[in-house]
């Protein structure tokens, strides 16, 4: 993809992104007439500040020659490798990291979810790579964070009421 | 001098020695595990204090204090993650020096750092307390406002290659941090009626959201494509920096140190803030600018002794005039008036025994802190033997332990999945995303103080430009914009000018 390509994607979907949100300001929060500094006025002024800077982002995209000076200092650090799936099975694994860990309490769903990583996304096929990582992390966590340092973990719902 | 020897066989005791390495200790781990915060530890271990002496207590909140603030560089350079906001800048050059094998020599200038800055700022503090705590307390909305413009003026230098994408990119952090109930109205801002929305965006979990999950991402990608590299073992070692090195960043040590005291003693400007100036200030007086960000020392150098000068800073308004600079000086003021110790002038008339007992502590504190580091630093090392996906999976373990814990709250969890994926595709598009964060931590200062000094003024923006303080922080932050645009410009016609030169 080229460097231009990049900004105009970029550019539009940010114009969107401003475009909903200064919507949003306007409909959800009032307005507080005699002054000028209200709660709306910074969020209104920074959906303001991000759909011009997209905009000229956008323009600059179009005005830029085809000699592209990007491309030649490219930073591999800031490109990715790895396509959607990694993208999704990695955030999937938290949203369903999230969803298990007040039902079922931090030793359960750790235990699952480190397996699962392990199983489908890293495609792991060692017993004892994953039940080490899964068994390892979930109670090491659970001794370290839980007892040694006394921060809270999620007991599980399910097992304070059946147990 | 009657205090200060009074004091020293006080904090020398088994119990006040003890409760400052176990201090460190905590402050330590807390602060290198991403999403596990200092200001979380102090207010883990204050409850421990309850039943002890003052020193021993004063020495445990110390303890945790200043472990915590170092520890963050540890896990900034081995995994590209700031343990604490104040670490952020450290990721810049730390996490490449890492890439490029150097993760002990960064880890070592850390160290030194973190020391040389801790105790400058100390001394900084003992000898002018009352100049610049008198300084400081001047400070109105209007100062702070444009103190924290400035601050935002160092996007610029962040930017990496495009100054546009740089300030989309701090447009979003600002606007992230607008969600959730308004400091000043209470009034619901894009909450959508919802009671979880209306805690807002945490920084911690934004941050850590920003900064680990595209890590992750990146790491579980690599492997899946069969491209992941195993360290290298002989990164394992520590590497204190040579003299030479030493004695050619003492300077630099100096005036970090300088802008880490002044940024802390100023309430609401503090860890990050400094990090983040003295990075900038660091790249902008190099003589070859283009190596920031690639890995280079000074810009470990900076960052760590800048904000480990703080702790010497935010002690100023602490103990002089009882007023916390950050959260974590919060938790420990409560310590304080929990304990007797009533900060304000009378406190160094009524004790001052125990005031050279907090300074002692905090001597002490580094010292520990310099040994913990340098012989506990082999265990953080051994991080980098573990292979990156596995160390990944453990990571994202942690952040969400970190993530929950913050508020015991799923949402944060969910925020952090959001925010994660946010800071993918902004990498994607080639949007930094150090300055969401510089964003995320300022946003809310810049608009607090602004809007309190249009109160105060009753709509009058003559507050702003009658203050010669607000007006010269003002002045410094366009200079660091028409630099930064010159520098760019100039950049660019030299790179048109060497490719028509080829061609």
């Amino acid at each position: 993809m080229s460097e231009n390509l990049r900004n105009r994607i970029s550019g539009t979907v940010l114009l969107a992104v401003a475009l909903v949100w200064i919507v949003l300001v306007y409909q959800t929060i009032a307005p507080s007439p005699g002054t000028e500094a209200g709660p709306r006025a910074f969020p209104l002024f920074f959906g303001y500040v991000l759909a011009v800077l997209s905009l000229l982002l956008l323009f600059q995209s179009f005005r830029t020659p085809a000699l592209d000076l990007e491309n030649e200092t490219h930073d591999s650090a800031t490109v990715l490798p790895g396509g959607l799936t990694a993208v999704a099975m990695t955030i999937g694994s938290f949203v369903v990291y999230g969803m298990l860990l007040e039902p079922f309490g931090f030793i359960p769903s750790t235990a699952f979810v480190v397996a699962a990583i392990l199983l489908f996304v890293l495609r792991v096929r060692s017993v004892l790579v994953i039940a080490g990582m899964s068994i390892g992390l979930s109670l090491g966590c659970y001794l370290v964070f839980g007892k040694l340092l006394g921060t809270y973990l999620p007991p599980g719902n399910i097992i304070t009421i059946y147990f | 001098m009657d205090a200060f020897v009074n004091a020293l066989p006080l904090v020398f005791e088994p119990s006040v020695l003890g409760a400052i390495g176990l201090g460190t200790i905590i402050g330590l781990i807390f602060g290198a595990i991403p999403g596990l915060t200092y200001t979380m530890a102090l207010s883990l271990v204050l409850p421990l204090t309850f039943g002890a002496a003052t020193m021993p207590a004063v020495a445990l909140m110390v303890g945790t204090y200043i472990g915590g603030m170092t520890g963050g560089s540890v896990s900034a350079i081995l995994i590209g993650v700031p343990g604490t906001p104040s670490a952020a800048a450290t990721v810049l050059d730390g996490y490449p020096m890492r890439n490029a094998g150097k993760a002990s020599l960064a880890l070592g200038l850390a160290v030194i750092s973190s020391t040389v800055g801790g105790l400058i700022s100390l001394f900084i503090m003992v000898v002018s307390v009352d100049l610049v705590s008198r300084l400081a307390i001047k400070f109105g909305p209007a100062e702070i406002f444009a103190l924290v413009v400035f601050g935002m003026s160092t996007i610029c230098g962040l930017a990496e290659k495009s100054l546009m994408r740089g300030l989309i990119a701090g447009v979003i952090g600002l606007i992230l941090m607008t969600v959730g109930l308004d400091e000043i109205t209470g009034d619901q801002r894009l909450t959508f009626g919802t009671v979880t929305f209306q805690q807002g965006v945490n920084l911690v979990v934004a941050m850590i959201g920003l900064f680990a999950v595209p890590h992750i991402i990146q790491t579980f990608s690599i492997y899946r494509a069969g491209l992941q590299k195993l360290a290298d073992p002989q990164d394992a070692r520590i590497e204190l920096p040579s003299l030479a090195l030493m004695r050619r960043s003492l300077g630099l040590m100096m005036r970090s140190s300088l802008i880490g005291t002044v940024i802390g003693a100023i309430p609401g400007a503090s860890g990050p803030i400094a990090a983040f100036i003295a990075y900038d200030h660091a790249r902008r007086f190099s003589k070859d600018r283009s190596r920031f960000g690639k890995g280079v020392e000074e810009g470990v150098i900076a960052p760590e002794t800048a904000n480990n000068a703080v702790s010497g800073g935010t002690f100023i308004p602490l103990l002089s005039l009882g007023i916390p600079g950050d959260p974590a000086t919060a938790v420990i003021l409560s310590g304080l008036l929990i304990h007797g110790l009533f900060p304000g002038p009378m406190l160094f008339r009524e004790h001052p025994i125990e005031i050279y007992g907090v300074y002692l502590t905090i001597v002490l504190a580094y010292i520990i802190i310099l040994v913990v580091q340098l012989f506990g630093i082999r265990v953080f090392v051994k991080i980098l033997l573990v292979p990156p996906h596995l160390l990944s999976v453990a990571v994202m373990v942690m952040c969400v332990i970190g993530s929950y814990a913050i508020r015991n709250s799923v949402f944060d969890v969910y925020t952090l999945a959001a925010c994660g994926l946010m800071g993918y595709l902004l990498l994607r598009a080639r949007i930094p995303v150090t300055p969401v964060v510089l964003g995320l931590v300022l946003g809310p200062t810049l608009e607090t103080q602004y809007r309190t000094a249009i109160i105060m003024s009753e709509g009058n923006f003559d507050i702003f430009y009658t203050s010669l303080t607000a007006l010269l922080f003002f002045a410094l932050a366009l200079l660091v914009i028409v630099l930064q645009l010159w520098g760019n410009m100039r950049a660019k016609a030299q790179a048109v000018r060497a490719t028509e030169q080829e061609a």
